[in-house]
């Protein structure tokens, strides 16, 4: 009985020491092909500004994912600038490679429950998964000084 | 004899290309990682200076007959602007004559008569500037004024006849910051012929 009593104790102690090493599976997480939004010259009357670009967001294992963007703002918008002056613009993000569907960003709140897409075995995208869009109105471009007006923004992405 | 002068309204855009001295840092990937992932685009955009003349209204002198004198007449305008801390240059141009293309001139189809013009970078004709046709008149100010009234004295008071938006009182919000004037010589008219005269006035107005 004691003999036995000590395999039990010998098992419960291996499978605790065999639990204690058991990994811990993380989701990986990329955002890449990303582009330079060069928005040109804008012209008189020439109406709002706006671009898109699909970008990649993978995940591994596949899940849920959240984006955060942070950039320089004024007023609560993200704006771009130019040194002096500001001009708003409104950022949007959608998980998928589209701007239909898309949700308003802003400035550094998560934007959560984001349906992720599998990377490859590699660690690269299948395919652009996600979309990055932008307007700037035609009314804060006008209310604007002349001159180069730019902005930097960090997108960061996370497993959920 | 009928006297009437188009002035046309121009509405320009300048478009300065002013490139920033700052550097430009390139938009960056992602790595893959655990528990997140950074990247970073770089956005943007050049716009040019607006520059708007508005408010202008025809100048119809009506009737003139020996003995009446000069012809003259004013009107206050408005000089608006993106960038309110700059000057501006305007030129004037008339329908011109056999030689000047520029010659302030109106006509009955036959005869032609020379009007002079003058402008101020204020409301009203003190200190107004005689304009040499298609010459360049720079260094014009009025933006600061401008900048005051837009701010302060416009809330309340509003102006008339430049354009939208309204203020909160329902006046104009921009007011006058110029004034075109318009002067025909007596000698100009005991010369000319009868008949009724026309001709157009265009404004180019440029930022600095």
């Amino acid at each position: 009985m004691l003999i036995f009593q000590k395999h039990i104790a010998r098992f419960f102690i291996v499978l605790a020491t065999c639990a204690a090493f058991v990994p811990q599976v993380h989701a990986q997480i990329i955002v890449s092909e990303l582009k330079t939004f060069s928005l040109g010259r804008w012209a008189l009357n020439s109406g709002n500004i706006t671009a898109n670009q699909n970008i990649c967001v993978g995940l591994r294992p596949r899940g849920p994912y959240s984006v955060t963007v942070n950039g320089d703002t004024h007023a609560g918008s993200f704006a771009l600038k130019d040194g002096l002056n500001s001009i708003a613009y409104r950022l949007f993000f959608n998980d998928r490679p589209r701007t239909n569907g898309r949700e308003e960003l802003r400035p550094g709140q998560a934007l959560t429950g984001q349906r992720g897409r599998r990377l490859r075995a590699d660690g690269t995208c299948r395919r652009l998964s996600a979309n990055l869009s932008l307007i700037v109105r035609e009314s804060n471009i006008r209310a604007a000084a002349a001159g180069r007006y730019s902005a930097t923004i960090v997108i960061l992405v996370s497993p959920e | 004899m009928r006297l009437k002068l188009i002035i046309k309204s121009a509405i320009l855009m300048f478009v300065l290309v002013v490139f920033s001295s700052s550097t430009f840092s390139a938009t960056t990937q992602g790595t893959i990682d655990l528990y997140a992932s950074t990247g970073s685009v770089d956005i943007s955009v050049t716009s040019g200076n607006i520059i708007q003349i508005s408010g202008l209204q025809p100048v119809n002198f009506g009737p003139w007959v020996a003995g009446d004198g000069d012809l003259a007449l004013d009107q206050d305008i408005c000089i608006g602007k993106s960038d309110w801390f700059q000057g501006y240059a305007i030129v004037a141009s008339g329908d011109g004559d056999a030689f000047d293309p520029s010659a302030f001139t109106i006509t009955n189809g036959l005869d032609q008569i020379y009007y002079d013009v003058s402008w101020n970078d204020q409301t009203g004709t003190t200190g107004s500037t005689i304009v040499s046709p298609g010459s360049i008149l720079g260094s014009q100010t009025g933006f600061w004024r401008d900048f005051l009234y837009n701010y302060a004295f416009s809330f309340i008071f509003g102006g008339a006849p430049c354009d939208t938006p309204l203020n909160w009182f329902g006046n104009p919000r921009r007011p006058p910051n110029a004034n075109l004037e318009v002067r025909i010589p007596s000698a100009q008219l005991t010369g000319a012929i009868g008949g009724s005269y026309t001709g157009v006035l265009t404004l180019l107005v440029m930022p600095l």
